[in-house]
C-alpha cells in the first residue's frame, strides 16, 4: 500500500512538472470554467423561479446539486479519466507493453499515471465556492445527515470509477469503445446537474443502477434535504461491489485478448 | 549454468479479418467479417542459460517480437509451455516482473518533457529499490554510459544516442537478471551504435545478465551474441553458435563480375552457384569454393567479356539473407 501511495505522489509530481511547462492552458481553462459556472448559475436561477417542476427544489439546493455534479466531473477527470482516456492510444501505439512490463498493478498505472493537475484550480475556482454557497443557503440539517451524504457521495464516486475502469477494459476487445464510454461517464453528467425527479422513471432508474451518477449528486442532496428513500443506504454498499466485479471481468478478458503491436 | 528460459512447443496465433477496399465492402464488413487465423509463432523450443547473450534474427513479421513478448509475459501463448526464471510469464507475478527489463528501441519510457532523472526516480519506486542501492546503481550506470551530464536535461533536448543511453540506464537501474532488447540501436549513427554495443558487452561481462537481443543490424549480433536464434515464418530454423553458422559459408567466396556486354545465365552456371543476376545480364554474383576461386576467376576472365571483377568474403548479413531466401 505504501508503494502505491508513494507512486501516486510521484505521478502527481510528474504531472505537476509537466503542467508547469504549459501554463497558458491553465489560464485559458480557468477563465472558461468561471464563464461556464456563471452561465449555469444564471440558468438555475431562472429554472428555480419560473418552472413549476422545480418547485420542490430551492435555488440553493440546485446550486448544491450543480456543485456536486462539478465535483464529480472534475474529481474524476483530475484523478483517473485523463489517464484512462489515453489507454486506447497506448494500446494502439504499443506503449501499453511498457505498462504491462512493470511490477505494478496494471489498472493502477492505467488509472493514475497522468493526473490532470490543471483542473485542480477549476475545483477551487468554482466547485468549492458553489458547495459552500449551496450548503449555507439550503435548509439546515443534522450532522448525521452530512456524514451519510458524504458516505453516499463516496460510494457513488467509487462505483463511477469502477464503471469507467470496466468500460476502459473493453477497449482491448472493442476499438471504438471510447466514445461510448465518454457518453456513459462524461456526457451523462448533464442529467446529474438537475433533480432526477423531473425526469421519467426510466432515466431515474438508469442513473441509479446503470450509470450510478445519482449517488454522486442527487441522493446526497436528498439526504441533506431529509427526503432520501430508505433503500438507498444499503444500495451504497452493493453498488461499488457490483461495479468492482464488472471491471474485474472486463480487464481479465481484455488482458487475455491483448495482442500488442508487431 | 542454470536454465533461465525454457519453452516447449511454444506457439501464438492471432485472429485477423480481411476487408476489401471501398465503401460498399466497409459497410458489409460491419455485419459480416471473414476472420482467419495467423500463426505468428509455431512450435518453438528454446533453452537459454544464465548469462548467455542470445541474438534473435528474422525478417519483419518472422515472429521475433511476438516470441520476445511472450517471454516477457506481455502476451498469452496460444499453445505450449513457457518458463522464464522458474515462473510462468503470462501470470505476471510482481516477483517475476521485477527480475527483468525490456528496452524497445522504437518506444521510450522516458518522459519527453522532463529530465531522465525523473523517470529514474519513478522506476526507483516502481521496483522498490533502496536509496543506497539506487545511488550505487545510478553511479555505475552513469559512469559506464557517460550520461552524468545529461541526466538533468529534458529528454526532448537530448540526441537520439543520449536518449538510448538514458533509456538503458532507466531499464537497468533495478539490476535485472534478464534483459530483453528489441532493436536497441535502431536509427542510431555508427558511433552511437558502437557505444551502445560496447556498453552492452561490458554490462553482460560484469553482471552476467542474460540478454536477449533482436536486431536487424548484423553488426549488433556478430559483435555481441555468442548464440543466435533464427526465426522465419514463426518457426525456429537455426539455434546455435555464430561460429557454426558462418563456418559452412567460410568455405565459400563471392565472385562478382561486371560485363562489357550481356552474358546469358546458362553460360555462367559452369563457374559456380548464381547468387544474384541482373535483369540486363550485365552483372552477376557467384558463390564459389574458397580453395579454387582464383582458378575460376582466371577461367572466367579468359572466356567472358569481363569489365570488372571483385572477390569478397560472405558477410553475416548475406548468410542470413541466403538462409531466408532458401526457406
Amino acid at each position: 500500500m505504501r508503494k502505491y501511495i508513494r507512486l501516486f505522489q510521484l505521478f502527481f509530481k510528474t504531472s505537476y512538472l509537466l503542467f508547469l511547462a504549459h501554463r497558458f492552458d491553465f489560464i485559458m481553462g480557468s477563465v472558461a470554467n468561471i464563464l461556464w459556472t456563471a452561465s449555469q448559475v444564471i440558468t438555475l436561477q431562472f429554472l428555480s423561479t419560473k418552472i413549476v417542476a422545480f418547485q420542490n427544489w430551492g435555488f440553493y439546493d440546485l446550486i448544491l446539486l450543480l456543485a456536486l455534479s462539478q465535483i464529480y466531473y472534475y474529481g474524476a477527470f483530475i484523478l483517473y479519466e485523463n489517464s484512462l482516456s489515453k489507454l486506447f492510444d497506448k494500446i494502439k501505439t504499443g506503449d501499453f507493453d511498457r505498462v504491462l512490463s512493470k511490477p505494478v498493478n496494471v489498472k493502477f498505472i492505467s488509472s493514475f499515471d497522468s493526473i490532470s493537475v490543471a483542473q485542480i484550480f477549476s475545483v477551487f475556482g468554482s466547485c468549492v465556492p458553489m458547495t459552500i454557497v449551496g450548503l449555507l443557503g439550503s435548509t439546515h440539517t443534522s450532522l448525521s445527515n452530512y456524514i451519510l451524504a458524504v458516505f453516499i457521495l463516496t460510494s457513488g464516486f467509487i462505483s463511477m470509477y469502477f464503471l469507467s475502469l470496466g468500460l476502459s477494459g473493453l477497449v482491448f476487445v472493442f476499438e471504438d469503445i471510447q466514445s461510448f464510454k465518454d457518453f456513459m461517464v462524461s456526457s451523462s453528467t448533464e442529467f446529474s446537474r438537475l433533480p432526477l425527479d423531473i425526469f421519467p422513471p426510466s432515466i431515474r432508474a438508469t442513473m441509479t443502477y446503470v450509470i450510478p451518477l445519482a449517488f454522486t449528486t442527487y441522493f446526497p442532496v436528498l439526504m441533506l434535504k431529509g427526503t432520501l428513500p430508505n433503500y438507498i443506504i444499503p444500495l451504497c454498499l452493493v453498488m461499488p461491489v457490483v461495479f468492482y466485479l464488472f471491471q474485474k471481468l472486463t480487464w481479465t478478458i481484455g488482458l487475455k485478448h491483448y495482442s500488442g503491436v508487431g | 549454468m542454470e536454465t533461465i528460459i525454457q519453452t516447449s512447443h511454444l506457439s501464438k496465433s492471432f485472429q485477423q479479418y480481411k476487408k476489401p477496399a471501398g465503401i460498399k465492402e466497409s459497410f458489409k464488413s460491419l455485419f459480416h467479417r471473414k476472420y482467419f487465423s495467423v500463426d505468428a509463432v509455431k512450435d518453438i523450443n528454446l533453452e537459454i542459460k544464465d548469462g548467455e547473450f542470445v541474438g534473435f534474427i528474422g525478417p519483419n513479421g518472422a515472429g521475433k517480437t511476438t516470441t520476445l513478448k511472450m517471454l516477457a509475459g506481455l502476451l498469452y501463448p496460444s499453445g505450449g509451455d513457457i518458463q522464464v526464471m522458474g515462473k510462468t510469464p503470462f501470470k505476471r507475478e510482481h516477483s517475476f516482473l521485477k527480475d527483468y527489463a525490456l528496452v524497445m528501441g522504437q518506444k521510450s519510457q522516458l518522459m519527453w518533457d522532463l529530465p531522465p532523472i525523473e523517470t529514474l526516480e519513478l522506476n526507483k519506486e516502481i521496483y522498490e529499490i533502496s536509496d543506497k542501492k539506487y545511488q550505487e546503481n545510478l553511479n555505475v550506470l552513469s559512469d559506464l554510459l557517460k550520461i552524468k551530464d545529461v541526466l538533468e536535461i529534458p529528454v526532448r533536448k537530448l540526441s537520439l544516442g543520449q536518449r538510448m543511453k538514458c533509456e538503458l540506464a532507466t531499464a537497468l537501474i533495478h539490476q535485472p537478471k534478464l534483459l530483453f532488447l528489441d532493436e536497441p540501436t535502431i536509427g542510431l549513427d555508427v558511433v552511437a551504435q558502437k557505444n551502445i554495443r560496447n556498453f552492452l558487452k561490458k554490462y553482460n561481462e560484469i553482471n552476467h545478465t542474460t540478454i536477449i537481443l533482436t536486431s536487424h543490424y548484423m553488426d549488433d549480433v556478430s559483435q555481441l551474441c555468442n548464440r543466435i536464434v533464427i526465426i522465419s515464418h514463426g518457426s525456429l530454423i537455426y539455434d546455435g553458435s555464430l561460429k557454426n553458422l558462418t563456418e559452412k559459408y567460410l568455405a565459400q567466396k563471392f565472385l562478382k563480375f561486371i560485363f562489357k556486354e550481356k552474358v546469358l545465365k546458362k553460360d555462367l552456371s559452369q563457374f559456380g552457384k548464381i547468387e544474384k543476376y541482373s535483369e540486363d545480364g550485365l552483372s552477376v554474383t557467384l558463390i564459389v569454393d574458397r580453395k579454387n576461386h582464383l582458378d575460376i576467376a582466371a577461367k572466367a576472365l579468359k572466356s567472358l567479356p569481363i569489365d570488372d571483377l571483385d572477390i569478397a568474403e560472405i558477410s553475416l548479413e548475406e548468410i542470413i539473407r541466403h538462409i531466408f531466401t532458401s526457406q
